[in-house]
């Protein structure tokens, strides 16, 4: 899946003149950045949570 | 005057592999370049300044440079035979961007009689095409052959340890980052810590390390090429060596190019392309 998607996304750049190709590369990138930067967030959140809990919550 | 033209971006390495070369020469001509999709270029003067307080004003010549057309004649020459030849290996960007400058600098030797060339490339990205060693050798080869001394005095040196994601949300000591650290590894941040003109040993990834160099993105589809399509099936070695086709080829192609600029100058192909 992940190959078919990479595939995709790389015969539409090797496709493309050079300033269409830059754009593409920046728009993925700023995909890239945000789907990184949620995960981080959610990483964050969840193991504050997690040392949280450890010392509020009782079984 | 033995003077030096350095590739530099302004980030660690770089300014690193200035602040290890400068005190064997007697002018240093820092180049930074730009082209469209390259931003905040002008961010690379931060550390400039830095390196002029340590080591004296007058040593150092900053310049950005434009290499849009080139950087376009290296991508993009002999199109349709190089996508034939060497298929999605012409999505790699960086390498690509890398020769443009290259032959940049080379020109600029040419041009102002300099015999000394490096850069702050580094080994410790294995599938960043602009890195590979191969493709070092050939630029070495390159330059010889116009009577420059290239070199990468930084290529050894070890990368941060503490710049991955566990560190990132404070979690370094879950991986054991930097506890069983040899005394002989040494990363370039430390030694430029050590030298008195960085205020810490890693600011790699740091928003100041952001603020002190350009930005680009067009290494994410270089890299979806290389880890979701290639290395997977193909495996490391086989896409460095692919990339390193290519830019032989590229290389021998405006090698004939540069000569050509050497004899004829304002009349050659590659002073429009510069």
């Amino acid at each position: 899946m992940k190959r078919m998607l990479g595939l995709l996304i790389c015969f539409i750049g090797v496709l493309l003149p050079w300033r269409a190709r830059v754009i593409f590369s920046e728009l993925l990138g700023w995909i890239a950045q945000a789907m990184t930067g949620a995960y981080f967030l959610l990483a964050k959140f969840i193991i504050k949570s997690l040392s949280g809990s450890k010392a509020g919550v009782r079984l | 005057m033995k003077e030096l033209a350095v590739l530099y971006s302004g980030g660690t390495d770089s300014t690193c592999a200035v602040a290890l070369m400068t005190p064997d020469f007697d002018r240093v001509h820092l180049l930074t370049y730009s082209r469209f999709g390259v931003f905040f270029a002008d961010h690379a003067g931060v550390n400039v300044q830095k390196l002029k307080d340590k080591f004296g004003e007058g040593k150092f010549i900053h310049r950005v440079m434009n290499i849009d057309k080139l950087f376009k004649a290296v991508s993009y020459s002999r199109y349709i035979p190089a996508l034939a030849a060497h298929g999605l290996f012409l999505l790699t960007t960086c390498g690509l961007c890398k020769l443009a400058m290259h032959i940049r600098t080379l020109v600029y030797c040419l041009d102002n009689n300099i015999g000394y060339v490096c850069d702050g490339a580094n080994n410790n990205m294995d599938y960043a095409s602009d890195q590979i060693r191969e493709f070092i050798g050939e630029l070495k080869a390159l330059y010889r052959r116009f009577g420059v001394e290239y070199n990468s005095p930084v290529y050894e040196f070890a990368h941060p340890d503490d710049s991955g994601w566990f560190d990132k949300m404070g979690m370094g000591s879950l991986t054991g980052a930097g506890e069983e650290k040899k005394d002989s590894v040494v990363t370039t941040g430390e030694e430029l810590f050590r030298m008195g003109i960085f205020p810490k040993k890693n600011m790699k990834g740091t928003a100041q390390d952001r603020r002190m160099q350009a930005r680009c993105f067009q290494l994410v589809l270089a890299n979806i090429f290389a880890n979701w399509v290639y290395i997977p099936r193909y495996g490391l070695e086989k896409y460095k060596k692919g990339c390193v086709d290519l830019y032989k080829e590229k290389i021998g192609y405006f090698s004939g190019l540069i000569e050509e600029y050497s004899r004829k100058n304002k009349k050659s192909m590659l002073y429009k392309l510069i």
